[in-house]
């Protein structure tokens, strides 16, 4: 009961929204891809990694070695073969449907005269494409033909998927009840594992359906059948009541009443359900597996600097930390997901110490901090000031013993150099870089030496040349 | 009588201050500068030694084996007795600071550190008056 009690408490908000979420995507992934290869294709690749799974639980070094080689090599596999259908899915939809879509035509149509209509032609063995859409719009997926814009009736599509009429090969598009548009050219499906004496006429209809909400009564010119196209599916229709079912499910007419509508439901409902459990089985195997610890050893990032100070010097570079959490999430963190950040806004100049809590240091979400070493970080800032400051040259070496240096010029005698208030109090002078004595010879001459900037947290103002030059003379012992 | 012991003593005291003897480290005896007085610094160098008053070979840069710098400092318009100092500076840390005495009208005096292992580097002397004031920074390296 306490542990029980312990789970509910460590149980936060953001488990929960996790899981719903992972369930949702699950199942519109469901929902779009159903009926599809794809799909199918997924459920192997998800069999795979559970045997995968049991292989590794078992001990099966060499099976689980190549189960997973599969899964790997298979995942990118169904991205190039599958391409066609992902962006069909992905893509050509709107992201309404994608997201949330169960798309229902409010605006009824006849569908007595459509379902009499497209059975008399499959009689007559005239081949017919009857769109009707659904809340989407479908003018971007379809081209060409004629406006009509006539009252539907069984003579009217009788007549225009008649074969001698010159729009018969093109799609009639239907709106309410008014056929608008005949001769339309639809797209076509592109996937490859349509049976093969499906002709053009059902690749354009499943390419429409694809695409859009729309469905599509598809009438066979050969077999004199009719099928339904709806979203990635392709039906044979059996009967006109059958069809005329289909359409009403279209429309929302009688969807409560349907047999196959309360299938569906189910259906969608049972995908629901095993998409909620399957990633709460997921969630639970990776977040609450045996408790792991490990330690970071991370840098720590500073923020919100006040622009005129600087950070002279900081008691540790790294803070170790101790973090606690499930095997597999502390197996997959990786050390740049683990950061901390101390927020400089209030600090002043001279020494400000930090403590390192929860709050600046931030995890991958499930991971819990449990010790820091060490607890606090001291910074010491200072004003960023300018101060113009003498230039020395740091001779060494040797002169040959009967010369001496009698006179050295150099130019700038002074440079503005930029750092910390406290630092350039404590410097009155800027040394050059070691010059060797030996490079000087008898009489004048002159060189170039570079600046040495000591601590390196000093900077030369802008238009300080890096550069100095010297000009000497020597002279012959007496 | 007076003209001539008066002479004398004077004589004396150059004499002696001319000679080097003196490092001039010992009690102040005489009153702090007078800021409105004219005190001119006529020279001031650097060097290896200092024979009878005067420096010998004078540079910017010394062997460690020399031993021994010295800054020699020549002054003008001395109103009275008064006091200067030598900061002797090796990369802006102070490692001497020596107090000399000026002598109406013109005085000549110096001051000299003894050069160690460690002393190799940038060096420099700041004369100063009694005043504080920063007279003249002399900059010279101690080298191989």
């Amino acid at each position: 009961m306490e542990s029980i009690l312990h789970f509910f408490s460590s149980f936060r908000w953001q488990d929960v929204v996790d899981i719903g979420l992972n369930s949702y995507i699950l199942f519109r992934f469901y929902v779009l891809f159903r009926g599809t290869y794809v799909f199918r294709v997924l459920i192997g690749l998800t069999m795979l990694w559970f045997f995968q799974q049991i292989a590794v639980y078992m001990g099966l070094i060499v099976t689980s070695w190549v189960v997973q080689g599969i899964v790997a090599v298979a995942a990118l596999i169904i991205v190039v073969v599958f391409r066609n259908e992902i962006r069909t899915v992905l893509q050509a939809r709107n992201f309404k449907t994608i997201l949330w879509g169960f798309s229902v035509k409010k605006q009824a149509a006849p569908v007595d005269v459509i379902a009499n209509s497209a059975f008399e032609l499959a009689r007559r063995r005239h081949g017919a494409l009857i769109v009707i859409p659904g809340e989407e719009g479908t003018d971007e997926h379809i081209q060409g033909g004629i406006a009509w814009n006539g009252d539907i009736s069984k003579e009217m599509l009788l007549s225009i998927f008649f074969p001698d009429n010159p729009v018969h090969d093109g799609a009639a598009l239907i709106d309410g009840e008014r056929i608008t548009r005949v001769g339309a050219i639809l797209p076509l499906s592109r996937r490859d594992d349509l049976p093969s004496h499906l002709g053009t006429r059902h690749r354009a209809a499943l390419g429409l359906s694809e695409a859009s909400d729309a469905i599509v009564v598809v009438v066979s010119e050969e077999r004199g059948e009719v099928s339904l196209a709806k979203g990635s599916r392709l039906r044979p229709i059996a009967s006109r009541s059958k069809l005329a079912q289909k359409l009403e499910e279209h429309f929302g007419i009688a969807e409560s009443q349907s047999p196959q509508a309360t299938k569906e439901k189910v259906e969608i409902a049972t995908a629901a359900m095993v998409s909620l459990l399957f990633i709460t089985g997921f969630w639970f195997s990776i977040s609450q597996g045996l408790e792991t610890l490990i330690s970071f050893d991370v840098p720590i990032e500073y923020q919100n600097r006040n622009p005129n100070m600087e950070i002279v010097q900081a008691s540790v570079n790294t803070v170790r930390l101790n973090l606690s959490g499930s095997g597999t999430l502390i197996k997959s963190t990786r050390p740049e997901q683990v950061r901390i950040r101390l927020d400089l806004a209030s600090a002043a100049a001279g020494a400000n110490s930090f403590p390192i809590t929860g709050s600046n240091v931030s995890l991958p979400p499930g991971l819990v901090l449990k010790d820091v070493e060490p607890p606090d970080v001291v910074v010491e800032l200072d004003l960023t000031v300018r101060k113009e400051l003498p230039v020395q040259v740091d001779w060494v070496g040797r002169l040959p013993e009967n010369l001496l240096l009698a006179e050295v010029v150099i130019e700038p005698q002074v440079v503005g150099v930029i750092g910390g208030k406290r630092i350039l109090e404590n410097i009155s002078t800027i040394y050059t870089e070691k010059v060797p004595l030996d490079r000087l010879r008898e009489g004048s001459g002159s060189l170039e030496a570079g600046l040495t900037l000591q601590p390196a947290s000093l900077k030369l103002a802008a238009g300080t040349s890096e550069k100095i030059s010297i000009k000497y003379m020597t002279r012959k012992r007496e | 009588m007076f003209c001539l012991k008066w002479f004398i003593a004077v004589f004396i005291s150059a004499c002696l201050a001319w000679g080097g003897a003196s490092h001039a480290q010992g009690p102040a005896r005489t009153a702090p500068l007078n800021p409105d007085a004219k005190l001119v610094l006529v020279q001031a160098l650097v060097s290896e030694d200092i024979k009878e008053g005067i420096p010998q070979a004078a540079s910017l840069a010394f062997s460690i084996s020399a031993g021994k710098v010295y800054c020699y400092t020549l002054f003008d318009g001395i109103s009275e007795d008064t006091l200067i100092y030598h900061h002797w500076i090796f990369r802006d840390r102070p490692s001497a600071r020596i107090r000399l005495t000026l002598r109406a009208p013109r005085w000549a005096t110096y001051s000299s550190i003894q050069l160690r292992e460690a002393d190799r580097g940038p060096w420099r002397v700041e004369i100063v008056d009694a005043g504080g004031r920063i007279l003249k920074t002399l900059r010279f390296s101690v080298t191989d």
